[in-house]
């Protein structure tokens, strides 16, 4: 099952999604954080996260490239898509941020373990894929890279990756 | 065929990353093993081959041709570099040249005094997973070149110069080299080839250079003829059926070298 074409922003998206919730699922320490699909402002605004549990949020990716080649004028896309962390004093602190960030940075530093086989579970297309991982669903990370972002609670702490990919 | 066909976007491997290569080399003069081990290579950013220049080339006219000119070229030669991370240099020069470079032999020489093969290098394109095969670049018969030298006050890579007689070329999707070196056996002219049946290669009849479907190369090491390196290639009276090689006339004597570079499919 290849991305839906019209559909391909949610489906790489939900693959990611797909990818974070099989790790919180089952890979300690992934297993003490909440994924979450978008920014989580329900839960921000009800202000029940991320005192229970850090967060890390998948966010739709940003087509920054359309990639030309001489093929009848179908092309790559390159997309820029942000991941985010963010804990409180309550579920970690400081600390637990930058056990999330290594664990992030270390995923998608070692392709053999962000690709490894047939991992997660995705929805494409309407249909219901069993045990897959990116390369499979057609997506090629390029590289990532991050940044702190301040926050107005100093209780709270917030961390953004930028994923380069191409499809 | 039409010109308003419309063709799908290139697949997501049309980009190959070099980060996600995977660089090892055989060294012609193995010791006697079937096969002969590769040694992976740490600390290369990049091989780099151009295309040949030719030590004799004449344009040809001949009668009932008219105006039309065949180019004859003799003698190729291809140059290259390997470049490499910077406070590496010796250790990839010493796997290069197959010697020791540690406290019991600590200097490594910058000369190059032969012109015999040295090496086979196998570039192993890989998919975003590292290990998903795509392509091999394969650079047979390298020999490494006199060292330049230069120690600089930033960070920066250094390069390796190399040539080859003989031409590089890509193997496809699933297949690697092998390469298997004998003690000659002159009393049974047989050779077990490690892999089985070695994988076709191209039409030999095709190419330049090429004289067997489905080895890049036989060759002898006369060392009753003082051979340097495996540097003969056996063009004729050999033949390479199913699993074996065998020597029709011609039988290396004792003492010499067998070497058979061929294909096989990626277990």
């Amino acid at each position: 099952m290849a991305l839906l074409e019209g559909q391909e922003l949610k489906d790489i998206q939900n693959c990611f999604f797909g990818l974070f919730s099989y790790l919180e699922a089952n890979t300690a320490p992934w297993t003490s954080w909440s994924v979450k699909k978008g920014w989580p402002d329900k839960e921000i605004k009800a202000g029940t996260l991320p005192s229970k549990k850090p967060i890390l949020w998948v966010e739709l990716p940003i087509p920054i490239e359309d990639e030309q080649t001489q093929q009848g004028g179908r092309s790559l896309y390159w997309y820029a898509m942000r991941v985010g962390v963010i804990t409180d004093t309550q579920s970690g602190g400081p600390l637990e941020l930058g056990e999330m960030i290594s664990r992030v940075l270390a995923l998608f530093r070692n392709p053999q373990t962000l690709h490894s086989d047939s991992i997660f579970n995705v929805t494409i297309n309407n249909v219901a894929i069993v045990g897959t991982n990116l390369i499979t669903q057609g997506i090629r990370v390029q590289n990532i890279t991050g940044r702190e972002i301040e926050t107005e609670d100093p209780d709270r702490f917030r961390y953004e990756f930028i994923i380069t990919l191409y499809c | 065929m039409a010109v308003d066909d419309q063709l799908g976007r290139p697949p997501e491997t049309s980009h190959q990353m070099g980060r996600f290569s995977l660089n090892r080399i055989v060294r012609c003069d193995a010791d006697a093993a079937v096969p002969v081990v590769w040694t992976n290579l740490n600390y290369v950013v990049q091989i780099e081959i151009g295309r040949p220049t030719w030590k004799y080339t004449a344009d040809m006219l001949h009668q009932g041709a008219g105006d039309e000119i065949t180019e004859i070229k003799r003698g190729p030669r291809w140059d290259g570099t390997i470049t490499v991370l910077s406070g590496n240099i010796g250790n990839v020069l010493a796997s290069l040249k197959g010697v020791t470079w540690n406290g019991s032999h600590v200097v490594l020489s910058s000369r190059n005094d032969s012109d015999d093969p040295q090496i086979i290098w196998e570039a192993i394109a890989r998919d975003a997973d590292n290990k998903t095969h795509l392509f091999s670049l394969v650079i047979q018969d390298m020999i490494i070149d006199d060292l330049d030298a230069i120690n600089p006050m930033d960070y920066s890579d250094r390069t390796i110069a190399f040539h080859t007689y003989h031409e590089w070329f890509l193997v496809y999707t699933g297949y690697e080299m092998v390469y298997d070196v004998w003690d000659a056996t002159p009393t049974t002219p047989t050779y077990t080839i490690s892999a089985g049946t070695p994988e076709t290669l191209l039409t030999a009849t095709n190419h330049d250079d090429w004289h067997y479907d489905n080895a890049v190369y036989v060759k002898n090491k006369d060392n009753s003829a003082s051979d340097t390196g495996m540097t003969r290639r056996i063009i004729s009276n050999v033949t390479v059926v199913g699993a074996v090689l065998t020597f029709t006339t011609g039988t290396p004597a004792t003492s010499d070298k067998i070497g058979l570079l061929y294909a096989k499919a990626t277990s």
